[in-house]
């Protein structure tokens, strides 16, 4: 009898996916990809504004107002990471910085890339603006990334 | 009124390569496809032969050791059978990989064991002949990898 | 009512790359020793809930259909839970509620995952991520805390000085542990300060290991479990937290969602005072800056005091209220496991079975777990005293 035994079994499992942007964010691209406008959205309970927009609160569950707001590309960098952490199939290439943006007039989040500055420069709560990219296929990447804010 | 705005997809996938580790029992089983050789695991307390063995009888609670294993046929009764005819995605990739269709996928007990083994039936004259309660002999492949497409089908005796 | 529920046994298995051991095999494991601990067999146990971390980790969905009867569930009644990094702490509180609730009398929670299965435990992470706004990105776990660290340390003007003292103490606490997978002799401050930046702040030192391992704790309602045992863990409380993603006026670097969490706890257990009347915390240090951060969420201590904790020496084997005698997150991580760790070495502390890594007079501990963005948790309170 074969006493040989098989310690690993290797394969590679790979799903392809179709995920659905909804209406609202089919919306929201379409602004940023046509426009290069970041649109959001005042719950019409708390008056909070969410971006991306979406149609309801996450919080009070009430609608929001239709009439979406168009926010400033401007905002504050509110926290950040540079990463050079690596792993197969990663989507970015490291190193590079990405942080959670509050943008001006927003009440939620953004996250995107940070760029065109030094990484040890970085800090939080520094002033950023958006860099549109010329080519817009309406998503994340419609803006390359947000670099500090130059001065008016 | 807005106007229309086209509701988007994103189209992705996410891939990973996997290491997976069969353990000592399921391990020795796959060695013994290697060598061309069918394991099963006989329970101590029920007495039943496990083909594939998993690494305990889960109605006695019995934990299988090296001392359990008993070399069984490679030839068997097909309990069931479905003729697979629609191609589906290749989403994962072994050293062997199944074919294309059309084949069966058969639930095949073999002589000596007491529970059924998972596998294929291809080629025409083989579907052909098929039906359950056929008796059915594994065809070796002759490269074999320690995985279950070792055996690359059962033929119909 | 609530019916009276104890846990009256509990099995761990060693966190570490079990490269000779089928998903199975390690589940069954940890059954087979909370079973021995108990002193009992599956014919005492009514029930099992079971629980997984994501599937992408090991490629196998449904782990329960191939794990399950291995866990000794064959003709029993068999619940999953999951909710990512917490999800043992939800199935340790799934299985508390299925007795508390009267429904059985003795339920089997089982918790784990084998990391080392896949090439990068940071994939599976990453797909945790919205594929429409921020797996772009994404690196795993570690760049969303990282994340969360440049906000906590900023906001308080603290520096990553701080994570790393956390995790050179709780580095040193595994060493008493032995089933702890970071078990690095003279640990020092300097040896962390030294090992590189992966996902700025946090460097490596201040992040968890990649293990396979399951833990499996035995709930009883109150007569069965005084006969199985003389010391059993008493549950006093549970609380299980769901939290929002990018809602509004988030602020990573305060755990809103843990403080309701802490709040519900404390309030069903009749605790007034944590950091006076808990004896021994177990909180999920997937990284070291989080110890801090979930600090202040379990109120041990105020708004941005948590750097404090670690320069004041409370939290040591020596201090005030030691925090993570075991090591932690930080020194053993298979995600699945990890929440109910904190709550199974909670119960050890209470049962007073914790071996080298026992806190003197303990008599009541609590056990935390983290999962999601920053938003799922989990709380055990467990009591000495029925």
């Amino acid at each position: 009898m074969g006493n040989d035994v098989i310690s690993q079994v290797k394969a590679k499992v790979t799903v392809p996916y179709r995920w659905s942007y909804g209406s609202s964010l089919s919306r929201f691209f379409y602004e940023t990809k046509v426009n290069k406008r970041l649109m959001g959205a005042r719950c019409t309970k708390c008056g909070k504004v969410l971006v991306p927009a979406h149609r309801l609160c996450g919080r009070c569950f009430a609608p929001t107002d239709d009439n979406w707001i168009e926010l400033s590309d401007h905002g504050v960098l509110e926290c950040f990471t540079v990463v050079y952490l690596p792993f197969p199939g990663q989507p970015k290439q490291p190193p590079y910085a990405y942080g959670m943006i509050r943008l001006d007039g927003a009440d939620t989040q953004y996250p995107h890339l940070i760029g065109e500055i030094e990484f040890d420069k970085i800090t939080t709560d520094m002033r950023v603006q958006a860099v549109w990219n010329e080519e817009r296929k309406g998503d994340l990447y419609d803006i390359k990334y947000f670099k500090p804010e130059e001065p008016i | 009124m807005e106007q229309e705005i086209e509701l988007r997809v994103l189209e992705g996938d996410i891939t990973v390569p996997y290491q997976w580790t069969p353990g000592k029992i399921y391990g020795r089983f796959l060695g013994g496809l290697k060598n061309k050789k069918i394991l099963g695991c006989k329970c101590k307390k029920c007495k039943k032969v496990f083909v594939p063995p998993t690494d305990l009888c889960p109605v006695c609670l019995y934990d299988f050791d090296d001392a359990d294993f008993k070399e069984v046929s490679d030839e068997g009764t097909v309990n069931s059978f479905t003729v697979v005819e629609i191609p589906l995605i290749r989403f994962v990739e072994y050293a062997i990989n199944r074919p294309d269709p059309p084949y069966a996928i058969i639930s095949i007990k073999l002589d000596g064991a007491d529970t059924d083994l998972l596998h294929l039936v291809k080629g025409d004259e083989n579907l052909k002949r098929l039906k359950v309660g056929a008796r059915a002999k594994a065809a070796w492949r002759d490269d074999t990898h320690g995985l279950l497409l070792d055996i690359d089908g059962f033929n119909i005796v | 009512m609530a019916k009276k529920v104890a846990v009256v046994g509990i099995g761990m298995t060693e966190n570490k790359s079990h490269w000779d051991c089928s998903m199975p095999a390690l589940y069954r494991l940890a059954a087979k020793r909370a079973l021995a601990d108990a002193g009992i067999t599956m014919k005492k146990v009514d029930a099992v809930v079971f629980g997984h971390s994501p599937e992408y980790f090991e490629g196998i969905n449904h782990p329960e259909k191939w794990v399950g009867e291995a866990c000794g569930a064959y003709h029993k009644p068999l619940f999953r839970i999951h909710t990512g990094g917490t999800v043992g702490g939800s199935t340790a509180i799934g299985a508390y509620y299925a007795v508390a609730s009267g429904m059985f009398k003795t339920v089997l929670a089982i918790s784990g995952n084998k990391l080392n299965e896949t090439a990068s435990a940071q994939i599976g992470l990453s797909t945790v991520y919205d594929p429409i706004m921020g797996r772009q990105f994404a690196t795993g776990a570690p760049s969303a805390v990282a994340v969360q660290a440049s906000r906590y340390y900023s906001k308080y003007g603290y520096t990553d000085e701080h994570g790393l003292k956390v995790a050179v103490k709780n580095r040193n606490n595994a060493l008493n542990n032995p089933y702890a997978q970071l078990r690095i002799p003279n640990y020092t401050l300097e040896m962390a300060k030294r090992t590189p930046v992966l996902c700025a702040p946090l460097r490596l030192a201040d992040m968890c290991p990649t293990s396979d391992a399951a833990c499996a704790m035995i709930f009883s309602e109150e007569k069965r479990a005084q006969d199985i045992t003389e010391t059993p863990a008493w549950v006093k409380s549970v609380a299980a937290v769901c939290g929002g993603v990018n809602y509004v006026d988030r602020d990573w670097a305060v755990p809103i969602d843990l403080r309701k969490a802490a709040e519900i706890a404390y309030e069903r257990a009749g605790i007034t005072n944590p950091r006076k009347e808990i004896d021994v915390v177990e909180l999920y240090d997937a990284f070291s800056v989080q110890e801090l951060i979930w600090s202040e969420g379990l109120k041990l201590c105020d708004w941005g005091e948590g750097g404090k904790l670690i320069d004041e020496g409370v939290t040591y084997m020596t201090g005030e209220l030691p925090v993570n005698p075991s090591g932690g997150v930080l020194s053993a991580n298979s995600i699945g496991a990890a929440a109910m760790f904190r709550k199974a070495e909670a119960a050890l502390q209470v049962m007073g079975k914790a071996g080298d890594r026992q806190v003197k007079d303990v008599k009541i501990s609590l056990g935390h777990g983290w999962g999601g963005a920053i938003q799922f948790h989990t709380i055990i309170i467990f009591s000495k005293e029925k």
